[in-house]
């Protein structure tokens, strides 16, 4: 079963549409990437799951329940951390997480000791003298000590040092190996590209690609470095002749271009005609595939 | 150096008033818009002579004075009589704004982040604070030059140029030494809400004092220590006594000196007075919405609870004295007397009327109760538990619940205060704890309908919930003037407090109690279905 479906979901604020149709499909046990820039809708879409926000028109489900009616029920098996973390100034720390806990209803893990330990957080302090990645810990302890079916992360680790994002990264590998399922929204493509099983990529409230990250590398380019024994010069000639062959250059007697990955078979018969000595060809980073959706 | 430590002081002045540029004339005009427009209805008041002086002796009473202020004079004028009636009152007003004005440029902007960001631009340590002061200094120094010339203007007898300037000084004054105080708690305090309550905690307590003082004997020397007390010694029309401007304005500057060299020596966000440490682990009573919401609320309800108390134990301690006042005056008898009343029926009339502005004040935090939600809302801390198994209803409810609690809270505080300093002040028990619970509970409902409206203005938008304080405004504005006016029987039935009966001057009335109840329990609802409906922010 699917635990998070919308279709064609839409947001208007007054004149500005948010959101622009948005279907997202999560299936039970994956971690599913959400990524895209600031504005891009990413907060707009999670805040609609939550019942927050009322969509204008689609429709919106978690565990095939309506986002907005049944947003009570639902909200018991969520863990959610809020991209920007507004705390109680008068509350301490430890109090603000047992608070968290206890109001989503489900029960503590008694992961509680072990996670303020890991994320070294000191809960004796007033939430309002917490830094930005501190009071980022307290919504993650609450959200990690908690047995909820899904976990909606909202650019969970901005504010937190390195060694902190590695505790974040293997906190979200165990609840996904006990088979809970995970939202995570990001603009930290490494994050992403590290933890997901399945990413859509969001701009300007709409969806403008999807799939595993497997899937979207084979819509697009490697990078290509080549050194061959015939004159580099005329290899140059040769591949640009070639179809799927982009931006190819010589520098200091390598070869370098982009390759449509429908090419290669073509493109290495090529090569291995003009004498390949050296060849590595890398597939793009998330990041690359980033600026190329963001460039159109 | 000096130049180093006021560095764009002037840009961030203009920029002060670029923020303010609606807040703060609106807060202007509506100080001098009320301390003016007072002034046209009081030649309604006594239109002869004799009228005249027989106002003058009821100024004198007791409960007058605990109000509001001493009787001074040789004889009475509309200027004293105005004096007396309004000086107290407007000055409180003026007081509030400058704890509003200076709070939210200074202790506001630190807790939110703004003056990180301002001083690690070329700005010097001092500007903010300084450019603060100056919007603050001229700000009093417009009510007091403007109310000076309006009261003069409208060529009322006995309200002179020499006069109106003394007490449009004593106003700016007053407000010179609020803006002083709420600088001076802005930098001992570490949160806004702490620097408030102190401030706020203070004027009530300078008004106690003053109430108090002004009873006459040893204790006068209370309203001397009190900026309030102080301000009405000016005498306006009278003795013109200018040493009490000034005795305010120093006290001002010192004031302002001391926050100066505490903000210059304390770490920039920090306050000087130390946080305290928190528990590890949440008490078993934090464990949902209404557990936080009341652990919020507590200090806040508890203040007004104590300032409740001691507003009603003054009132109650007067009764003594207008015993005697009524026993002693014999034009009051004649007058009381022609009417049918005696010296009881007087003081159930007072009571009535002491404890409804008693309530008015209890409205305040059953609606901040309600309201709270409002600035949970905005700083995003309602989506936060909106986002967990807790519903949009329980939200509201529980916090009209709490606003319930309180509400009985605050009135049986105020009965009981009211009765012991009674009891205690006349010797024995002469009017008894059920007068003074009935009378309370009598006024209930329209605690309860305030409380109703702010949850219905907060469902449908939550910038429509100043409108509460509108009405609250215009409520205290008809019990204070209304009987003394010819003001229609629509615009008194305005206020929910006038549609009940006037309980224990008049027998208590069933029906209006239970209307104002419904339309509490409406309202409420009203609030939650479309709270239900609507975005939050």
């Amino acid at each position: 079963m699917s635990v998070i479906t919308t279709k064609g979901l839409t947001k208007r604020f007054g004149k500005v549409e948010a959101l622009r149709g948005i279907d997202l499909t999560v299936e039970q046990g994956e971690v599913y990437g959400f990524i895209g820039p600031n504005g891009a809708g990413k907060s707009t879409t999670i805040r609609v799951l939550l019942g927050i926000l009322r969509a204008s028109g689609g429709t919106a489900h978690v565990f095939g329940r309506d986002c907005w009616h049944d947003a009570v029920g639902i909200h018991e098996r969520i863990a959610y951390v809020p991209g920007e973390m507004n705390v109680w100034q008068n509350l301490s720390g430890g109090e603000m997480i047992d608070l968290l806990v206890r109001m989503r209803g489900g029960s503590d893990r008694g992961y509680h000791d072990e996670l303020v330990e890991r994320f070294d957080f000191d809960p004796t302090k007033k939430c309002g003298s917490y830094s930005k990645g501190n009071k980022q810990k307290i919504a993650l302890i609450a959200a990690f000590s908690s047995d909820a079916d899904l976990f909606v992360l909202d650019e969970p680790t901005s504010g937190l040092d390195p060694l902190m994002e590695l505790v974040f990264k293997d906190c979200v590998q165990k609840v996904k190996a006990a088979g809970k399922t995970v939202f995570l929204s990001s603009h930290i493509l490494s994050e992403v590209e590290q933890l997901c099983t399945r990413i859509s990529v969001i701009k300007e409230g709409c969806i403008v690609d999807s799939g595993t990250l497997q899937e979207m590398r084979h819509l697009t380019r490697n990078s290509v470095t080549v050194t061959t024994r015939t004159d580099p010069a005329t290899v140059l000639d040769g591949l640009q002749a070639l179809v799927g062959v982009h931006a190819a250059k010589v520098l200091n007697g390598q070869i370098f271009f982009h390759m449509d990955n429908n090419a290669t078979a073509s493109v290495m018969g090529y090569l291995t005609s003009q004498g390949v000595e050296y060849l590595t060809s890398t597939p793009p980073t998330l990041e690359e595939l980033f600026i190329q959706h963001y460039n159109q | 150096m000096a130049s180093q430590t006021l560095a764009k002081c002037g840009q961030t002045l203009r920029f002060i008033l670029r923020l303010d540029r609606v807040w703060l004339p609106v807060w202007l005009v509506g100080c001098l818009v009320l301390a003016l427009a007072t002034l046209q209805l009081f030649p309604g008041f006594a239109q002869t002579e004799e009228e005249l002086t027989v106002f003058g002796e009821m100024l004198k009473n007791p409960a007058v004075v605990a109000m509001c202020g001493p009787a001074y004079g040789d004889g009475i004028t509309f200027g004293i009589m105005y004096t007396q009636m309004m000086l107290v009152w407007t000055a409180c007003l003026v007081g509030i704004m400058n704890v509003l004005l200076v709070l939210r440029h200074s202790r506001r902007d630190e807790e939110e982040g703004r003056t990180e960001l301002i001083r690690s631009l070329p700005v010097g340590k001092a500007s903010s604070l300084t450019a603060l002061l100056v919007v603050a200094t001229a700000s009093n120094l417009v009510i007091a030059l403007v109310t000076a010339a309006g009261l003069t203007a409208q060529g009322v007898e006995g309200v002179d140029l020499a006069g109106s300037l003394v007490y449009g000084a004593a106003l700016g004054g007053v407000g010179l030494v609020f803006a002083g105080l709420a600088m001076l708690f802005a930098q001992l305090a570490s949160t806004t809400r702490g620097a408030m309550a102190f401030s706020l905690g203070a004027l009530l307590v300078f008004y106690l004092m003053r109430a108090a003082g002004d009873m006459g004997g040893d204790a006068e020397v209370l309203s001397y220590l009190s900026p309030l007390g102080l301000a009405l010694r000016s005498f306006p029309y009278f003795d013109n006594n200018w040493l009490v401007v000034l005795a305010l304005v120093a006290v001002a500057a010192a004031l302002v000196v001391l926050s100066y060299v505490l903000s210059v020596r304390r770490d920039q966000g920090a306050g000087v007075l130390p946080q305290r440490r928190g528990r590890s682990r949440a008490g078993r009573l934090l464990n949902g919405q209404v557990g936080l919401y009341a652990r919020q609320l507590r200090w806040v309800v508890l203040a007004w609870a104590t300032g409740v108390l001691f507003c009603g134990a003054g009132y109650g301690s007067v009764f003594n004295d207008m015993e005697s006042f009524y026993n002693s005056n014999p034009m009051i008898q004649a007058l009381m007397g022609a009417t049918g009343t005696d010296s009881y029926s007087m003081m159930m009339s007072v009571i009535s009327t002491l404890m409804t502005i008693v309530a008015c004040i209890a409205v305040v935090p059953v609606v901040t109760c309600v309201l709270h939600l409002r600035a949970e809302e905005g700083k995003g801390r309602l989506e936060l538990v909106l986002s967990r198994k807790q519903s949009r209803v329980a939200a509201l409810v529980g916090s009209i619940g709490i606003a319930l609690f309180v509400a009985v809270l605050m009135q049986l505080v105020a009965a009981v205060g009211t009765w012991a300093a009674a009891t205690l002040a006349m010797g024995y028990d002469a009017i008894g704890i059920d007068v003074f619970l009935i009378t309370c509970i009598n006024h209930l409902p329209a605690l309860l309908l305030f409380a109703g409206l702010a949850a219905a203005l907060y469902g449908i938008a939550p910038r429509l919930t100043p409108l509460v304080w509108v009405l609250l405004v215009y409520s205290f504005m008809m019990i204070y003037l209304g009987g003394f006016l010819d003001v229609p029987q629509w615009a008194m039935d305005l206020a929910p407090f006038s549609l009940l009966a006037r309980y224990p001057a008049e027998e208590f009335e069933l029906v209006p109690f239970v209307g104002l109840l419904l339309g509490f329990v409406v309202l409420s609802a009203v609030g939650v279905v479309c709270f239900r409906r609507r975005d939050l922010r």
